[in-house]
This record gives C-alpha cells, structure tokens and sequence, in this order.
C-alpha cells in the first residue's frame, strides 16, 4: 500500500508563473497575492488574489486499492479586485483565457486541463475607501 | 423469450415482454416522485451540513458583516423545495463563501456538498436500480 502526499506548492507557483507571465498590467506583470492581497494593492489595480481551497477530500473518487490518495482535485479561488467593474471584467477575462484549458506541466505531477468550477458576480465593496470592485473564479485541476 | 417450434420458426411469447413493458412504465411513473423524494432528503442533508461548518459570529470580520443585522446566517439556511436552498435575509452569505477585497473566503457551502455528493449519489444509483427491479419507489 502507498500514500502519497502531493506538494501543492509546486502545482501552485505552476499557476501563478502562468498568470504573471501572460497578463501584462500597463507594462509589468500581473500581481498576484497569495492568501492576502498582494504587498504593491495600495498603489495598483488591477490585482488578482490565488486563494487555495479544500483539496477534494474524496479518496473513493480520486484513488486507487494500491494508493488511495495517489490523485487530488486542485482547487483554487482567483479574486479580481479593480477600480471599476470594467477593470474587474477585464482582469477576470484575461485570467479565464490563461487558466481554461491549459494542461500544467509540474514535475512529478500528471495534471489534468484546468476547468473552471464556479464563482461569484462583480461585487463593490464598500469596506474598503475607496470602494474597490471584486470578482471571483474558481478553478480545479486533477492531478496524479 | 423465444421459444424454437422447429429450425425455421420461433414464437415470442409476448406475455414476459408485456410484464416487462408494464414494469418499464411504472418505473416511469414513479421516477419523478422518487427523484423529488431524493432531492429533498439530500437537500436537508446538504442544509445540516452548511448550519454544521458555516463561521459563526466570533471573528472580527464577522461582527463587521453582521452585527448590524439581528440576524444569524445559520437560522436562515433552509431548504425552499427539494433541493432549492435560501439563506433569506443573510445577504452577506456571499461574502464568506467568497470573500472580499480585505477578507479571504471562508467556503461553507461548496465543501458541505462535497460532504454529501457521494452518499447522494450511490443512494440515487439504489433507488434506480430498485425502482426498475421490483416497481416500486425504495
């Protein structure tokens, strides 16, 4: 019997290298935060914020008698923050076009093309002065 | 069932397909009642599970959501029709489930269908099969 332990931190520094490396924010590449918004927020939108979300905890669905965890549902959030909706719209657009689709190439992972899961409308957020505007994408991957 | 009378002739008895057909058609009937049947018992499954795991009111950035509100997310989840839930008056169901500019997500909702989605679906796979074996909703 084998368990494996899958290192989400490769699988994860996969995604943000495609992101920062194919959306260009007036000249310089698309800042990402990881779990908080990104240290420059303050001074730049549009921003993206990679959430990590529950991995599938399914092992009947996602393994094997040999290894029941030898595959796991990524799952992650991208949060779009901008001045205005129509910074959002673009944002999310240019996310959607560099995620959907696209097969990861990690070491030691055999991933899967990236589908998007779910997500939640453009929101302002008056929490924040001044109010900025957020949308969401998630997004999963299957690896093994 | 064919029954061979010779090498070159064979007679169906139609009667066995007719109990067959009849069987068939009662499933039929019956499918819609039991889906919905399913579809609430689940729902309600999938609504204990929110009201299990959906963050309460003792973290700063619930307060700042819902304390103007005399309102808690949890007594408003519920299930409206099988399978249809509302959160009523708890707009801010969005804002844990999602996040903000400022708060991460707190999911509450997707995970408590992961939960349920297996037992659900090898429960609708046992209804199916005996409604079609013996006619009648399990």
């Amino acid at each position: 019997m084998t368990y494996t332990a899958h290192d989400p931190r490769t699988f994860y520094a996969a995604i943000d290298a495609r992101l920062t490396s194919t959306i260009n924010v007036g000249g310089s590449a698309l800042s990402i935060g990881k779990g908080e918004a990104p240290a420059d927020a303050a001074t730049r939108t549009p921003y993206a914020v990679r959430y990590v979300l529950a991995e599938d905890d399914d092992p009947e669905a996602r393994g094997d008698l040999a290894d029941p965890h030898r595959g796991t549902l990524f799952s992650w959030q991208i949060t779009s923050v901008g001045k205005t909706e129509d910074e959002v719209l673009w944002l999310m657009q240019k996310v959607r076009a560099a995620l959907l689709g696209w097969t990861p190439s990690v070491s030691g992972l055999q991933c899967s093309a990236i589908e998007k899961d779910g997500g939640d409308r453009i929101a302002r957020d008056d929490g924040v002065q001044p109010p900025l505007f957020r949308g969401v994408d998630t997004f999963t991957c299957f690896a093994s | 069932m064919a029954k061979r009378t010779s090498r070159s002739q064979a007679n169906i008895d139609i009667t066995q397909l007719e109990g067959f057909q009849h069987r068939l058609e009662n499933a039929a009937a019956l499918a819609e009642v039991m889906a919905e049947d399913w579809q609430q018992e689940h729902g309600q499954r999938w609504v204990e599970e929110m009201k299990a795991i959906v963050p309460v009111s003792t973290g700063k950035h619930d307060r700042r959501i819902s304390a103007s509100e005399d309102i808690h997310l949890r007594d408003e989840i519920r299930q409206v029709e099988p399978g249809g839930i509302t959160f009523g008056e708890a707009f801010w169901w969005r804002f844990l489930e999602y996040g903000t500019v400022k708060m991460s997500p707190r999911p509450f909702i997707r995970p408590a269908m992961k939960k349920i989605r297996t037992p659900a679906r090898k429960d609708a796979i046992k209804r199916a099969v005996e409604l079609i074996r013996t006619g009648r909703a399990a």
